[in-house]
């Protein structure tokens, strides 16, 4: 394999990884826009720990994005009493506030940056991606998918049958913000060099940006979203500068007309009528739609 | 507790700032009873379902169930004391199958860590599958199982909140105008279904303008006007009562 395609791909993993870290809480009704803090926080966590104790990298990410699991669960308390366009800035500030504790951090290198010495490559990376896809299609089928669809459709509803509201939406903020911090960890350790500069509000939108592309809807959307991004500016490589600007305008069209995303519940339905599926029991219905 | 009433209702009050909604409504209704609530509009009829169901807290008064006192029990876990409910606006979830939003209706039932992770969607046939299909099945509504529910006529809605409200397994019945904007046939087949339901043992309250229905179906009826009781018995005798007549009449005085 060129180094150009494992580059490419390694980008792609990490991408589908942070894909899941918008797509949970997004799952339970959240506009995330801080993501890129929880990338941080799982980033510096998992680099601190292998570098400083020598344990496994792999231990480190993980534990890196447990860590950001459970510090997310706690913010989760205070930010998730705002809703709508609220919460979406709270998290918008929420992001900010972590990138200036990372860049008066001196123990990680402060804006100097923090190099990385444990390596993890494409194989470990693909693992991992390869997990937190399969983690969210599971959970996304259990009974706790099927109620944080209602919590997203109505809140009032979920609570009269019993669904602790409060609980499901801080567990999506969480879950989320866990998957951005193992991605933050693979990231160093593939990278060998982290710095707070990475961690901004641009890269929280790209991230929100693709996950809508692909759409809300299904367990697939975000996938998809992470490939077109991540493929699209290479394919269009051969026109040099015009590329991002068709891309912008390729993004900007498939808003306008699919609003609800690439890939939805009835593209879905549909490939499992091709293949005789859906009947019995009504297995179909998989997914879910974002009102946005 | 086998002679306790279901529901029973006493003295409760509900306020809005400086506006009584309910003054001092007190009834009882018996196990396997079908008994209507019924008024003018703004008689607080909706506002007695959101108290039981907990979706207000009471100004004063106290509700209870199978003789367990409810009423500061939260909303959440009023389903599994024994109170269920439908909306007078159609309340289902739009983006589930029919068959996954009666599959919600089971969620007072999971307490357990290892329930809630079940792969309920992805299992075909599990028991929690088949229970919903047999809820569907006694509702008519088997072949719609794989439809999604915002697609669904308006009368099928009702019957699907219907179906998911029995299954959180409640002694008592909250329907809230089941029969509102059916067709007279839709309306008939509800009657029926709502009787089956009673027979099996759910005791019922309903909320309902259409006189006919109530006569039909209940056994019992409160009447409420300006949030008070102003009369309760057979639907025979509080046809016949005169302060009913004048709350939905007028009286001949003015």
């Amino acid at each position: 394999m060129s180094g150009y395609v494992e580059g490419i791909l390694v980008i792609l993993l990490l991408n589908v990884v942070f894909a899941y870290a918008v797509y949970w809480p997004l799952a339970a009704g959240q506009l995330n826009l801080g993501v890129a803090g929880f990338v941080g926080v799982g980033a510096y966590l998992s680099a601190y720990l292998s570098n400083e104790y020598g344990i496994s990298p792999y231990l480190a990410c993980i534990g890196g994005g447990l860590v950001t699991f459970v510090f997310a669960l706690i913010i989760a308390v205070p930010v998730l009493r705002t809703k709508g366009i609220y919460l979406a800035l709270a998290t918008f500030a929420l992001g900010q506030v972590l990138q200036s504790l990372f860049l008066n951090l001196e123990v990680v290198g402060g804006a100097a940056g923090y190099p990385v010495i444990a390596y993890i490559g494409l194989t470990g990376i693909a693992v991992i991606a390869v997990a937190v896809f399969l983690v969210t299609a599971f959970l996304e089928r259990t009974r706790f998918g099927l109620n944080m669809v209602a919590v997203h459709d109505d809140e009032a509803v979920s609570d009269l049958f019993g669904v602790n509201v409060r609980r499901y939406q801080a567990l999506a903020f969480a879950i989320g913000a866990g998957f951005a911090g193992i991605g933050g960890g693979l990231y160093g350790h593939h990278f060998s060099y982290i710095e707070p500069q990475n961690y901004s509000i641009l890269f929280s939108i790209s991230v929100v940006l693709f996950v809508l592309l692909g759409g809300t809807q299904t367990v697939l959307g975000p996938l998809l979203g992470a490939v077109f991004f991540t493929l699209l500016p290479e394919v269009l490589r051969g026109s040099e500068e015009w590329r991002y600007a068709i891309f912008a305008v390729f993004i900007i069209v498939t808003m306008i007309l699919r609003p609800q995303g690439l890939v939805t519940t009835f593209e879905l339905r549909a490939v499992r009528r091709l293949f005789g599926g859906g009947g019995g029991g009504g297995g179909s219905g998989l997914g879910r739609r974002a009102h946005g | 507790m086998a002679d306790a009433p279901v529901l029973r209702l006493d003295g409760v009050s509900k306020s809005f700032g400086g506006l009584d909604v309910i003054r001092n409504l007190s009834f009882e209704v018996a196990r396997g009873q079908r008994t209507a609530l019924i008024g003018p509009n703004g008689a607080g009829k909706s506002t007695v379902f959101n108290l039981v169901s907990g979706v207000y807290p009471v100004t004063a008064g106290r509700i209870r169930v199978n003789g367990q006192d409810i009423t500061d029990v939260p909303s959440r876990l009023r389903m599994s004391r024994g109170v269920s409910r439908s909306f007078q606006n159609i309340r289902l979830v739009p983006h589930l199958s029919v068959l996954e939003n009666v599959l919600i209706g089971q969620t007072p039932r999971i307490s357990r860590l290892a329930e809630v992770l079940y792969p309920v969607r992805l299992v075909r046939n599990s028991h929690w599958k088949r229970e919903a299909m047999g809820a569907l099945e006694r509702a008519g509504l088997a072949e719609l199982a794989g439809s999604q529910v915002d697609d669904l006529p308006y009368g099928v809605q009702k019957q699907i909140e219907v179906a998911r409200a029995l299954l959180g397994g409640a002694d008592v019945l909250l329907l809230d105008e089941p029969a509102a904007g059916l067709n007279p046939e839709e309306t008939e087949e509800l009657r029926e279904r709502l009787r089956n339901i009673a027979d099996q043992g759910t005791t019922l309250v309903v909320v309902e303008h259409d006189m006919q229905f109530v006569g039909a179906l209940c056994e019992h009826v409160v009447v409420l006007d300006f949030g008070e009781k102003i009369a309760e018995g057979t639907p025979a005798e509080v046809r016949r009562e005169p302060r009913v007549i004048e709350a939905y009449l007028g009286s001949d005085a003015e």
